[in-house]
């Protein structure tokens, strides 16, 4: 077991805590004390917390790379003196860039996909139009994620936490088919009727939504890793269908 | 009178009731037993353990046997020995809880749901048997191995069954399914296991001392109050929590 301390600085304090606080504690640790306060135009949050050793750099990974997180510390608590964790773990992330703008739209679209779910993917081809050209594909991928963590949360959370090829037949491909008609071929998901396809918004693969969707889906879990969705095979580039396939990030 | 072969004649409608009561425990034990598998390790996790087990061992198992020993009509008086009765429920519950505590644990694996559904139909096993066992009559009971192997083997298969359901598949309609399958998992055994007891009276004129099955009314009646109110419960939380996560 190890005692770790979190400082982690976001721009908003709303749901800052429980969506941290489930991250560690689905990586098997223990909420020791939390703290927040004002830092800038944003607010610090502290968490000490305790747990398993092994469990610690994808913890770190996931803690960081939280869409809410702008930078990102850690340190062991070891008896008096706090140690520096090195590599993943003592990463932190840089400041928000003005690239990272695309991302308020995508906050606002969100509430709008929540309230109209399971009937959000013309709100997203409507979306896709306004966002500028070179935000597009990570904007629409970064929506998609965010809806698909939680659907997660809300209808697949509960039950016994699977293998992957196990999670997308249980998990993914019911909760995709929740927003299109869709089917497993060979491990891979198989969209027949993408509605981001022939948009005339994309010049290769057109489906980063789903794409998002499939990630924040397989992701939200965490027990298995972080994984990476893949675009095979897409209409927008003639293909019968878009196909998503699945490889794990090492 | 002595040595003559005693019937069980059975009442349709408590028979029925045994099996719907099967059915509410089990759903009450699977909607708990899921949460299993998210609960953070410790304490958490081992009351989750704790109040699936104990609504699976005494409510879908425990109460629904002794509803249908109350439906099994007799020409004797029957009484249950209070040491036996009593070990018969924790016989049903600590299984129970090992099965889910298995199933529920780590990644799902074709091995834990083995494992797990062989726990809880031992334990449907076992707990019908020692219940058996704490009968107090003018009478023996010797049983056909032979459908007590059947009866074992149905609530084995049947548990690892309605286990598969209730942990792989995500909704309500799979978890009905589940506890459906579960309750033919838990009646299943009980009237294949009493198909294997031949009750012959013994000719003596002992008097009953322990329980009447009529007193095991109030104990039955609480378990299923308790069962619908934990339904309950765990309904109206789990929508709010689900309305309150943000996307």
């Amino acid at each position: 077991m190890i005692d770790v301390e979190f400082r982690i600085t976001a721009e908003r304090r709303e749901g800052l805590l429980l969506e941290l606080g489930r991250i560690v504690m689905n990586c098997g640790y223990t909420l020791l004390r939390p703290r927040t306060s004002a830092a800038g135009d944003g607010v610090l949050l502290t968490l000490a917390v305790r747990g398993p050793e092994r469990n610690l750099p994808t913890l770190s990974e996931r803690l960081s790379a939280h869409p809410l997180a702008q930078s990102f510390e850690s340190s062991v608590l070891g008896g008096k003196a706090s140690v520096a964790v090195p590599a993943v773990a003592a990463r932190t992330r840089q400041p928000a860039r003005a690239d990272d703008a695309y991302r308020r739209e995508v906050e606002a679209l969100l509430p709008e996909l929540a309230r109209h779910f399971p009937k959000v993917l013309p709100l997203v081809v409507g979306f896709e139009r306004e966002i500028s050209p070179e935000h597009l594909e990570e904007a629409s991928r970064y929506a998609g994620t965010r809806l698909g963590a939680w659907m997660f949360k809300r209808d697949y959370a509960l039950g016994a936490r699977m293998n992957l090829a196990d999670s997308v037949r249980q998990i993914a491909l019911p909760a995709m088919r929740s927003l299109r008609a869709c089917e497993l071929a060979d491990g891979a998901l198989v969209v027949k009727d993408s509605p981001f396809c022939g948009t005339g918004l994309h010049h290769g693969s057109s489906c980063h939504f789903l794409r998002g969707c499939l990630e924040g889906l397989l992701n939200e879990p965490g027990h298995l890793g972080k994984f990476d969705v893949e675009e095979t095979a897409c209409r927008n580039l003639g293909a019968a269908q878009c196909t998503f396939t699945f490889t794990p990030v090492d | 009178m002595n040595g003559h072969m005693i019937h069980c004649e059975l009442d349709p409608l408590l028979a029925a009731l045994s099996y719907v009561v099967s059915v509410l425990g089990s759903f009450t034990a699977l909607q708990l037993a899921i949460a299993i598998p998210v609960a953070p390790a410790g304490t958490v996790r081992t009351k989750a353990i704790l109040a699936a087990g104990a609504a699976m061992g005494g409510g879908a198992i425990w109460a629904m046997h002794f509803i249908a020993m109350v439906a099994c009509k007799m020409p004797m008086a029957v009484t249950y020995d209070i040491g036996l009765t009593a070990l018969s429920a924790v016989i049903a519950i600590v299984s129970c809880m090992a099965g889910l505590a298995i199933v529920g644990n780590g990644v799902f694996t074709p091995l834990k749901l083995a494992g797990g559904g062989l726990l809880m139909g031992v334990g449907v096993a076992g707990m019908h048997y020692t219940g058996m066992a704490a009968m107090q009559m003018p009478a023996t009971i010797a049983y056909d191995m032979n459908i007590v192997a059947i009866s074992v083997a149905i609530a084995v298969v049947a548990s690892i069954a309605a286990l598969w359901l209730a942990f792989k598949m995500r909704g309500t309609l799979p978890m009905f399914a589940s506890a459906l399958i579960m309750g033919v998992a838990v009646s299943g055994m009980h009237y294949t296991g009493m198909e294997a007891a031949q009750i012959q009276h013994d000719g003596s004129n002992a008097v009953a001392t322990g329980i009447a099955s009529g007193d095991f009314g109030l104990a039955i009646f609480l378990i299923v109050a308790l069962l619908l109110g934990v339904v309950l419960m765990i309904t109206l939380k789990r929508q709010q929590q689900r309305a309150q996560i943000q996307i």
